[in-house]
C-alpha cells in the first residue's frame, strides 16, 4: 500500500490540486481573513492624500504574474478613483501598459475620464536607468501616452514634471526591474513614499524594506488583495482567490504528510534487497 | 581601437555618474542627464536588434528544422511580426493589438505561470522528507508560513499568522539582509572592475 502511494503518478496529485482549488473559486468558503498590517497602511495612506493629488502607478509586471496583482492593482484603483486622486500610469515592463488598461477598465477609476482624471502613459525601455529619466522628466521621456495623445498640455499631468510631484509611487512587481530599483531611484534620492502590489513570492525579498520603512505599504498576493478588497468594500477575484489559495495550500500540507508517511513506512525496506530505499 | 574605445567610453560614463552622485555640479548633473538618456535610446535599440536575432534563429528553425520545430517557429515570427506591425501601425490601443495581447499572449503566460503550483505540489510529495534536523525545520517552518498566509491557517490555529510573521520578519529578514548587503558589495567590487578594463564580458566573445 505504501510502495504504492510513493509511486503515485504525477497526474493523480496534479488532478487532486486542479479539483481542490476549482471548489473554492467556483463556491467561495468565505473564511475570515485579518487584513496584513502593511496593505492596511497603504490603505490609510491612500485615504489621508487629499483629493485632485497626483499619485504614481507603475506596472512593472509581467503577463505571466499578473493574474495574482490583478485583484490588488483593481482594489487600489478602485480606491484611488474614489478619494479623487489623479493616477498617472507608468510601465518599464513592455507588457505594463496593456496591464494596466486591463486594470483601469476593470476598475472605478475606468468610469473617469483619460486626460484628467488619469493617464495610462506607456512603456520605456531600459529598466532602471528608464526609472532615472522618468523621475527626472515625466513629459520629456512620454511626450504622447499609450493611446498616441500628446502629454504637453494634458490637464492630469499639470504641475507634475517629475516624479518629485507625485504623492506616492506604487509599484505593481513580479520582480527586476521592480521595487529596489525604484527606491534605489525615486525613493530614496527624491524622498518620494513608495509602495508596492506585489506577488507572494517577493513577499521575504521585499520585507526588509518595510522594515527600513523605504517602503510605506505593500498588498502582498492574494492574500493582500483581498484584504485591500474588503476595506475598499468591494470583493472581487482576490476573496475568491485566497479561498483557492488556502484549500491549495492545506492539500499540498496533506500531500507532504502522506509523502513522509509513505516514505518513513518503506524507508530500508529495499535495502536488504539490494533495491531502491 | 575596437577594444579601448567601448573601455574609454565606459570609464568616462561611469565615472560621470558617480561623480554626479556625490558632488552636486550643474555640469555634472547634465551629464549624468545625458548619459541616462542615452541609456534609453541604446536600450529601445537593443529591443530592435533582439528581434532581428530572433527573427534570424527562427527563420533557420524554419529552413533546417525539424517539422515541429518549423511550425513553432513560424508561429512565433508571425506573431511577432504581426503584433509589431499592429501596434506600430495602429497603436497598441488598438482592438486587434489588444485582442492578441488579452486572448492569446496574456493567458498563455498565466497559464505557464500557474503550472507550476502543479509541479510544486508533485515535487512536494515526493522530495519534502524529514530525512534530517535541517529538513525538518525547513519542513516546520514551511508550514506554519503556508498556513500562516492563508484564512484556512487563522481558522484552523489563530497562532499560525503571528508566528509566520515572526519567521518573516525575525530569521528570514536577517537571512535576506545578509544576503542583499552580500549583493550590494559585489555589485561595487562588479562596477569597479568594469571601470578599471578588468571584467570585460561585456564586450563580447571576442575579447
Amino acid at each position: 500500500m505504501m510502495e504504492r502511494i510513493t509511486k503515485t503518478d504525477s497526474r493523480v496529485i496534479y488532478a487532486i490540486l486542479l479539483v481542490s482549488m476549482i471548489i473554492p473559486l467556483l463556491k467561495p468558503l468565505g473564511l475570515p481573513l485579518t487584513t496584513p498590517a502593511e496593505t492596511q497602511a497603504l490603505y490609510d495612506l491612500i485615504e489621508s492624500i487629499p483629493s485632485g493629488t497626483p499619485i504614481a502607478i507603475s506596472m512593472d509586471c509581467s503577463a505571466a504574474g499578473y493574474d495574482e496583482l490583478a485583484p490588488g492593482t483593481i482594489a487600489v484603483l478602485t480606491h484611488a478613483a474614489r478619494k479623487g486622486l489623479k493616477v498617472i500610469g507608468i510601465s518599464v515592463i513592455d507588457a505594463g501598459p496593456s496591464l494596466l488598461q486591463k486594470s483601469i477598465e476593470a476598475s472605478e477609476l475606468g468610469q473617469k475620464e483619460q486626460g484628467i482624471d488619469y493617464v495610462n502613459l506607456g512603456f520605456v525601455a531600459g529598466g532602471e536607468t528608464a526609472m532615472a529619466s522618468i523621475a527626472r522628466d515625466i513629459k520629456g521621456m512620454y511626450p504622447v501616452d499609450f493611446t498616441g495623445k500628446s502629454t504637453s498640455n494634458m490637464p492630469v499631468l499639470n504641475g507634475v514634471n517629475t516624479l518629485q510631484d507625485v504623492e506616492l509611487l506604487i509599484c505593481v512587481a513580479t520582480g527586476t526591474p521592480g521595487v529596489p530599483e525604484w527606491i534605489r531611484q525615486v525613493g530614496d534620492p527624491l524622498k518620494v513614499p513608495i509602495a508596492t502590489v506585489v506577488i507572494a513570492g517577493l513577499v521575504a525579498d521585499y520585507a526588509p524594506y518595510m522594515q527600513s520603512k523605504q517602503l510605506v505599504g505593500m498588498v502582498p498576493g492574494l492574500r493582500g488583495a483581498a484584504g485591500y478588497e474588503g476595506l475598499v468594500g468591494k470583493l472581487g477575484r482576490g476573496t475568491a482567490g485566497i479561498d483557492a489559495q488556502s484549500v491549495g495550500h492545506v492539500v499540498i500540507l496533506a500531500l507532504v504528510v502522506v509523502g513522509n508517511i509513505a516514505y518513513f513506512a518503506t524507508k530500508g525496506r529495499g535495502k536488504g534487497k539490494g533495491g531502491k530505499a | 581601437m575596437k577594444r579601448n574605445a567601448p573601455l574609454v567610453l565606459s570609464f568616462i560614463a561611469g565615472l560621470v555618474m558617480i561623480l554626479a552622485f556625490f558632488f552636486e555640479s550643474q555640469t555634472l548633473t547634465v551629464a549624468e542627464n545625458e548619459i541616462q538618456n542615452y541609456g534609453v535610446i541604446l536600450a529601445a535599440f537593443a529591443l530592435g536588434i533582439a528581434s532581428v536575432n530572433l527573427i534570424q534563429v527562427h527563420a533557420r528553425n524554419i529552413s533546417r528544422g525539424t517539422t515541429l520545430e518549423r511550425v513553432y517557429s513560424a508561429i512565433l515570427i508571425v506573431s511577432l511580426v504581426g503584433m509589431a506591425l499592429v501596434g506600430i501601425t495602429k497603436g497598441q490601443n488598438h482592438p486587434t493589438f489588444q485582442f492578441w495581447f488579452n486572448a492569446i499572449m496574456a493567458p498563455s503566460q498565466s497559464t505557464v505561470w500557474a503550472l507550476g503550483a502543479f509541479y510544486i505540489a508533485s515535487a512536494a510529495f515526493r522530495a519534502f522528507k524529514i530525512k534530517n534536523v535541517d529538513s525538518t525545520v525547513l519542513l516546520i517552518s514551511a508550514a506554519i508560513v503556508m498556513l500562516g498566509g492563508v484564512p484556512i491557517g487563522e481558522a484552523i490555529w489563530g497562532g499560525f499568522p503571528g508566528f509566520s510573521k515572526w519567521i518573516n520578519d525575525i530569521p528570514n529578514m536577517a537571512g535576506m539582509r545578509g544576503m542583499m548587503i552580500g549583493a550590494g558589495i559585489g555589485a561595487i567590487g562588479a562596477g569597479v572592475r568594469m571601470l578599471l578594463g578588468i571584467e570585460r564580458s561585456y564586450l563580447g566573445r571576442s575579447e
